[in-house]
């Protein structure tokens, strides 16, 4: 009998992992919460913030939506890096990170540089 | 199979091979259509008058036969109206589904030794470095993936009883494939090994019309359209610790390439026993040589190391079994997991590609589900080391698999930042100035940023770098 428990002990044991992830899967695909939101978290950042991390979808996806493209936008601060202000426009931020396909995109789709450019200009 | 009662183990894996294939459909669904190698064809089908005219007009390219690859893109493109994203992602999806379902059906689990080997084996295809462009990439159909879908398919009815309608059904099966892509090949070859280690789902002339098919295939190809293998400049790839450019290939080779393709079947069937080299190139040797090795691969080389010494291990007597004519179907899969990569690798001699080798490696794991049942029962014989291996394959595959769902979000905010700063304008001018191409084009471009796909650094993704090859 406790052979028996220890075999079935050691097939469990090795069955587990693989187990773990197909109960994983089902929930994911069955989209049971909070499964989808944990792994794959709807984004939240506004324009300015999509800007700073380089998400060049976002940007675009927010740009058609309607979201301003001049304006400055709160950044938040687990975004900001040191000695990035809180408030920048989409294009500042892009160009303070140096996301250069980003500033062109953004510029195609009609932001105005206004005082980005010098930002961008100094050391 | 019978009912879940009477053959609970089978059904059991069935649900876990659902399970898997239902959260990579997940991930595969929130993910943007491939744009690079997939938004070509489809603007090239909208341009396209019919089916019958892609079809005639794929019949001659330059190194490639693949004239169904086309069509099938064209007539879903027909088909699907002003959203071919949907029905693009339908496809990968029952191709995700069918070869994983295939695969348990394959394996057919009888015991909880069987099932525990099962439930590893199943992790391979799902975390193999081979399968996961399978699973991230359509362009826009998945060929890869529809052929080992339709390998495992002849699988399953060489392994099942004889039915005359197989003998008609698998030839064709071969043509269509090997129509699709070159790859599909494979699936001839899958046909005759399965009759050559004692499967007679598919009867002798059944194999006869196949090995018919082939030597058709070869003769029109080579020596009726006169369309060669891909020339030594086709691509870029690896050579031992560096990765070699096309026009150094052809520096190299062109005066005798015999080195340079045997090359790329070593590479492609270490590729895919041992997850080293990786499209051909020593990565993780390189690494070592510079004292930089993540932990991410000593797991992908540990995982496959384990599982192929049991396989090479089980090979000698599953030798000897079949030189006596006593095999049975365990050391059927060990011979076929060895000796169908070795197939795959010599059939991709040209070059060396990760995806290339997913048919070998859907075999590769139907050996390792053989070899680790085999462990499964020592354990019940109460050995510890065959326990402590079979965990650690388990851990080990495990971890690699759940690799590929968090390489599927980030190649999916990848894609996404591809289809924003695409210009078409510049890459496809021919497009962009025809109206219908156009108008498509900004439509899937609308469609595929506007997924809510989330930035790396807002992911889970953080926590796991130092694990998992996620980028």
């Amino acid at each position: 009998m406790s052979s028996s428990k220890s075999t079935s002990l050691g097939l469990r044991l090795a069955a587990a992992p693989p187990l773990a992830l197909a109960a994983f899967g089902l929930l994911l695909g069955l989209n049971v919460p909070p499964v989808p939101q944990w792994f794959w978290p709807t984004p939240t950042t506004n324009i300015a913030e999509a800007a700073a991390l380089g998400d060049a979808a976002r940007v675009r996806a927010l740009a058609a939506a309607g979201a301003p493209l001049d304006a400055a936008l709160p950044v938040s601060p687990d975004i900001r890096t040191s000695g990035e202000p809180p408030l920048m426009t989409p294009l500042e931020a892009a160009l303070r990170r140096g996301h250069d396909e980003l500033v062109q995109l953004l510029r195609e789709l009609g932001a105005k540089p206004h005082e980005d450019a010098a930002i961008a200009a100094a050391p | 199979m019978t009912s879940p009662r009477a053959d609970p183990w089978a059904w059991g894996t069935a649900a876990m091979a659902a399970s898997l294939a239902l959260g990579l459909s997940w991930c595969i669904l929130q993910s943007p259509l491939t744009l690079y190698d997939g938004l070509g064809p489809i603007l090239d089908a909208r341009r396209s008058p019919s089916a019958t005219s892609t079809f005639y007009g794929a019949l001659y390219s330059n190194g490639y036969w693949r004239p169904l690859r086309l069509t099938q893109i064209k007539a879903v493109v027909d088909a699907s109206g002003d959203d071919p994203i949907r029905a693009f992602k339908a496809i990968h999806v029952g191709l995700v589904v069918a070869t994983f379902l295939l695969f348990a059906a394959w394996m057919r689990p009888r015991s909880m030794a069987e099932f525990t080997a099962a439930a590893i084996a199943l992790m391979i295809p799902a975390g193999h470095h081979a399968f996961f462009v399978l699973f991230s990439e359509a362009y826009p159909i998945n060929h890869f993936l529809e052929i080992v879908a339709l390998t495992l398919v002849v699988a399953v009815l060489a392994r099942g009883t004889r039915r005359w309608w197989k003998d008609l059904a698998v030839p064709v099966v071969v043509a269509i494939g090997a129509l699709t892509i070159e790859s599909g090949l494979l699936i001839g070859v899958a046909a005759c090994a399965c009759w050559l280690v004692g499967w007679r789902g598919i009867s002798w002339r059944g194999v006869a019309m196949v090995v018919l098919v082939l030597a058709a295939y070869f003769w029109i190809r080579f020596f009726v359209l006169e369309i060669p293998s891909p020339s030594l400049d086709e691509r870029a790839t690896g050579w031992w610790l560096q990765r070699l450019e096309p026009d150094e290939i052809v520096r190299r080779f062109a005066a005798n390439p015999l080195p340079f393709y045997g090359y790329n079947v070593f590479a492609g069937f270490a590729g895919a026993l041992l997850a080293e080299p990786r499209s051909g190139m020593f990565a993780f040797v390189a690494r070592l040589l510079n004292d930089d090795v993540p932990l991410w691969m000593v797991i992908q080389i540990g995982a496959s190391v384990l599982v192929t010494g049991a396989m090479l291990t089980a090979l000698g007597p599953a030798l000897t079994r079949w030189r006596r004519g006593t095999l049975d179907d365990r050391s059927r899969f060990v011979l076929l997991g060895l000796g169908m990569p070795a197939a795959n690798a010599a059939l991709a001699f040209g070059y060396v590609k990760d995806e290339v080798l997913s048919v070998g490696v859907a075999f590769y794991a139907a050996g390792a589900f053989a070899v680790l049942a085999g462990l499964g029962e020592r354990v019940a014989n109460r050995a510890a080391g065959a326990a402590v291996l079979l965990v650690c394959a388990s851990v080990l595959w495990t971890a690699r698999a759940a690799d590929t769902f968090f390489s599927l979000q980030r190649s999916a905010y990848n894609v996404a930042n591809d289809w924003a700063v695409y210009s078409l304008a510049k890459e496809l001018p021919r497009d962009w100035e025809y109206e219908p191409t156009r108008r498509l084009f900004l439509d899937l471009q609308r469609r595929n940023v506007s997924r809510a796909v989330p930035h790396p650094a807002v992911t889970k993704q953080r926590y796991v770098d130092e694990f998992l090859e996620v980028d």
